[in-house]
């Protein structure tokens, strides 16, 4: 997650934060309308093992798809909100939000929506799915982008004035480049978020059928002959994938990136002296096909560009004339239109919230909808303490061990990478099954399913905040002979707290993400759950079978989605926003 | 005798080859000598005061002080960086604490001592101040008075005047000299780094000249000139051509 100055930003345009919520609010009440009702149902289908080759490949055409697209939001939306000060006040706060509240809980409802638009099929199912996993993943990556633009010296940006460099040419020679160091780190992250909406979408069966992918066949596995088994296999195939992308493209992408980085030290944390990126360079069947493949098709596609450049540099755009008024005018028009027609979306959605729960609430459910979001926060504040009592002192001890970070690094990656909810089948066999630990087991297995959730960017944000830790502090501290003890409380915990605090809060945002799947499991035909707001989301979707009709469902749906929003926006702005002040004021290392 | 160099090398493992950067270094220095270590950028000059402080470790050769050869970070030598090195988020007077409380000095004391040295660099009133609110200069004074408050055997400045304007590094220069020559205050041998050579013949009691890839010891000169030195006298210039000269060759 990219330490954007949120917390200054916030300072300034506190009215832009709250114009933000408010955008969301409407856009999602909008939505709402669109609502319908989806039949969710259990599906009785064993997967075969010689489906797991094709599995994978539909899992990743799925990743790669939204991955592709959160790429070119990312650096749409980032260069732009980077350009234009005056938009980023409303762009940040929106992608903000949209970052800490959980999406992925929202899948039915956006298939619900996928199905209006493009009718119950199978394609419907594939946008809503790929929209989803795009969710997961856009955010963090448009704000590195947002981050790295404004990050470019001040000395480029007039060299590239001056030399008359604009345009396309800026974008690809300058603006982007920029932005690769910090894309590359936070596509592994959105990667490893993004397996984990994957998989919610593939486990949910829609008109009786699933996505066939990695995610339906471990939870499938669970109807087979050796559910434990199966679903092992199902993992394993998960994590072979994973590393897979790990060795072959990230590592030598963090390799290749290095050279894009404006500091001139290197990262510890990217270095690969006689790793693959050996291999590619000197190997003989990487050379072969560099030789007869990849150069003739770089020659051939970089003519076509320069052409294409060539003629689109002579197409020369008129100034517009505006007949008439003085342009000031045209300009209050135009945005005044823009505000109405964002007040009559705000009236439809409005309309179509009122007509969803009017007279539709079930009140027995609704009114234990304060109490379950209490219950949930409490967990997930206790698997937060967790990874934090872990995770803290393994970087602070790492710190001081370069090659250690790095092996953390990869194999947290990696680990990272396992989507929580494979793992729920293993979880229940274990703490329910095994140990016969009853309510207190379905405890356990929650709180195992959400570190896993919470820990990872807490991890990663910290890792990220040590080769943060300027090295010539870290020399005085010892010159001056500090103990160890001495040199954490003055120096290490000081320089990293500010990536605690943004780990922390993307923490909390993975945190109820993950909960919707860690409240309430079903396995081998039973099925558990713990009071909670995963659990209120189950029965509003149609998950449990209940006594509620369709309607009410989407009542008891909209209204525990309402008051989530609200509640993760009230302890944001109370509690986060606060903290990140205060931590990028103290804590600022450059002076 | 209190710093002896004996055939010193340090050595950097790489991706390649390994990186000799310091080749036979030999150096010895008295007490209340004022040395100045200068040569062209990346032959080693800060290595060597990293390896008198401890920071690294030594290749091969041996580092004894006050006889006895050197084992870890050095306590009994304070250095001062060229880029400050101040906590950002402790102000004046914590930051200079710091350093006393490292070494155990009981709090009242440390703040004590503290408001002494931090007195005697001109920064009295100061002591709340953090520093993102003073200047380069004045950042420096802070550094110059963490490194006296611990009352060092052996001062070490990494090139200290670097990282500032040319006219606080004439008045820094001065203040230094009359910490240097003042009886009353501990520090009195310093060994300094320094690329300009203009402020080493200024200040140096011996100029120690480095150089080469490995680095070596490629001459040492005594400055034998009285104090205060006048830049435009005719022995000044003469010392700072001959060293320049020495120098032309790598």
């Amino acid at each position: 997650m990219a330490e954007t100055d949120i917390a200054l930003e916030y300072k300034h345009g506190k009215a832009s934060y709250w114009i933000a919520t408010l955008l969301v609010l409407m856009v999602a009440a909008v939505l709402a309308g669109l609502l319908h009702p989806v039949h969710i149902s259990r599906v009785k289908v064993a997967p075969e093992i010689w489906q797991l080759p094709i599995d994978a490949l539909w899992s990743l055409w799925r990743m790669f798809a939204a991955y592709v697209i959160s790429l070119i939001f990312a650096l749409s939306v980032g260069i732009y909100a980077a350009r234009r000060p005056k938009s980023a006040r409303i762009i940040i706060p929106i992608l903000d939000i949209l970052q800490s509240i959980p999406i992925v809980t929202f899948f039915p409802a956006a298939l619900g929506i996928a199905i209006r638009i493009f009718g119950g099929g199978r394609f419907g199912f594939e946008v809503a799915a790929v929209v989803l996993i795009f969710t997961s993943m856009a955010w963090n990556m448009a704000f590195s982008v947002y981050d790295s633009v404004r990050a470019i010296p001040h000395d480029t940006i007039e060299c590239a004035d001056s030399f008359g460099i604009r345009g396309y040419q800026r974008l690809f020679t300058i603006t982007i480049p920029a932005c690769i160091p910090g894309l590359l780190f936070n596509s592994i992250l959105s990667w490893a978020a993004g397996w984990f909406a994957l998989t919610a979408c593939e486990i949910l069966p829609v008109n009786n059928a699933t996505l066939p992918g990695l995610g339906s066949f471990i939870q499938h596995a669970q109807n087979s002959f050796n559910p434990l088994l199966m679903g092992i296999v199902g993992v394993a195939a998960l994590f072979t994938v994973v590393i897979g992308l790990e060795i072959f493209i990230w590592r030598p992408l963090g390799v290749w990136a290095e050279r894009f980085r404006y500091e001139m030290t290197v990262s510890t944390l990217s270095r690969d002296p006689r790793g693959i990126l050996g291999w590619y360079r000197h190997g003989f069947l990487p050379h072969l096909m560099m030789r007869y493949i990849v150069t003739p098709l770089n020659v051939g596609v970089n003519a076509v560009i320069s052409n294409v450049r060539g003629s689109a540099q002579k197409i020369v755009i008129p100034r517009m004339e505006v007949p008439g008024l003085p342009a000031r005018t045209w300009f209050f028009v135009i945005r005044f239109m823009g505000w109405g027609l964002v007040a009559i979306l705000f009236g439809f959605g409005i309309f179509h919230v009122y007509k969803i729960i009017s007279g539709n609430i079930p009140i027995s459910y609704a009114k234990q909808i304060p109490e379950v979001i209490a219950f949930s926060y409490m967990r997930i504040v206790v698997a937060y303490l967790f990874s934090v009592a872990w995770t803290v002192p393994l970087v602070l001890w790492a710190a001081r061990h370069p090659k250690a970070l790095r092996a953390i690094s990869s194999v947290s990656q990696i680990l990272a990478s396992l989507p929580a909810i494979s793992l729920t089948f293993l979880v229940v066999d274990i703490f329910i099954i095994k140990l016969k630990l009853g309510y207190l087991g379905i405890e356990l297995a929650c709180l195992f399913l959400l570190m896993n959730g919470v820990q990872w960017y807490v991890l990663f944000n910290m890792l990220g905040g040590v080769s943060k830790i300027p090295g010539d502090l870290i020399e005085a501290t010892s010159a001056m002979g500090l103990s160890k003890w001495q040199k954490f409380r003055n120096l290490m915990l000081p320089a990293m707290l500010p990536s605690l605090l943004t780990g922390s809060l993307t923490a909390f945002g993975g945190g109820w993400n993950t909960l919707i799947f860690s409240e309430s499991i079903s396995y081998a035909g039973n099925y558990y759950h713990v009071p909670g707001v995963g659990w209120m989301l189950d029965v509003a979707s149609g998950q449990t079978s209940s006594t509620l009709h369709p309607a009410q469902l989407s009542s008891l749906l909209l209204l525990t989605i309402g008051a989530l929003i609200g509640f993760i926006v009230i302890v944001n702005v109370l509690v986060w926003k606060r903290l990140q002040r205060w931590a990028a004021a103290k804590f600022r290392l450059d002076y | 005798m209190l710093l002896k160099l004996e055939n010193v090398s340090k050595v950097y493992q790489t991706d390649g080859p390994p990186a000799t950067i310091l080749a036979d270094i030999c150096l010895t220095v008295d007490r209340n000598q004022f040395v100045c270590i200068v040569g062209p950028s990346g032959c080693g000059k800060s290595t060597i005061l990293r390896l008198i402080n401890g920071l690294l470790p030594i290749s091969s050769g041996k580092v004894f002080f006050k006889d006895k050869p050197l084992s870890g970070i050095n306590l009994e030598c304070a250095m001062v960086f060229q880029n400050f090195a101040l906590l950002p988020w402790l102000n004046v007077m914590q930051n200079v604490v710091l350093a006393l409380e490292a070494r155990g000095v009981p709090v009242a004391d440390a703040e004590k001592r503290a408001a002494f040295y931090i007195d005697k660099v001109g920064l009295g009133g100061f002591e709340t101040a953090y520093p993102r609110e003073i200047s380069g200069g004045m950042k420096q004074r802070v550094g110059l008075a963490r490194a006296m408050a611990v009352e060092p055997e052996l001062l070490l400045m990494d090139e200290p005047f670097s990282a500032l304007d040319a006219l606080t590094s004439i008045n820094l220069r001065q203040e230094l000299l009359s910490i240097w020559a003042d009886p009353n205050l501990a520090v009195s041998t310093v060994i300094m780094v320094t690329h300009i050579i203009e402020e080493a013949v200024e200040l140096a009691d011996r100029v120690v000249l480095v150089a080469g890839r490995p680095g070596r010891v490629v001459a040492d000169i005594d400055i034998a000139m009285e104090r205060p030195r006048l830049k435009n006298c005719e022995q000044f210039t003469r010392y700072v051509d001959s060293i320049f000269s020495l120098l032309a060759e790598f």
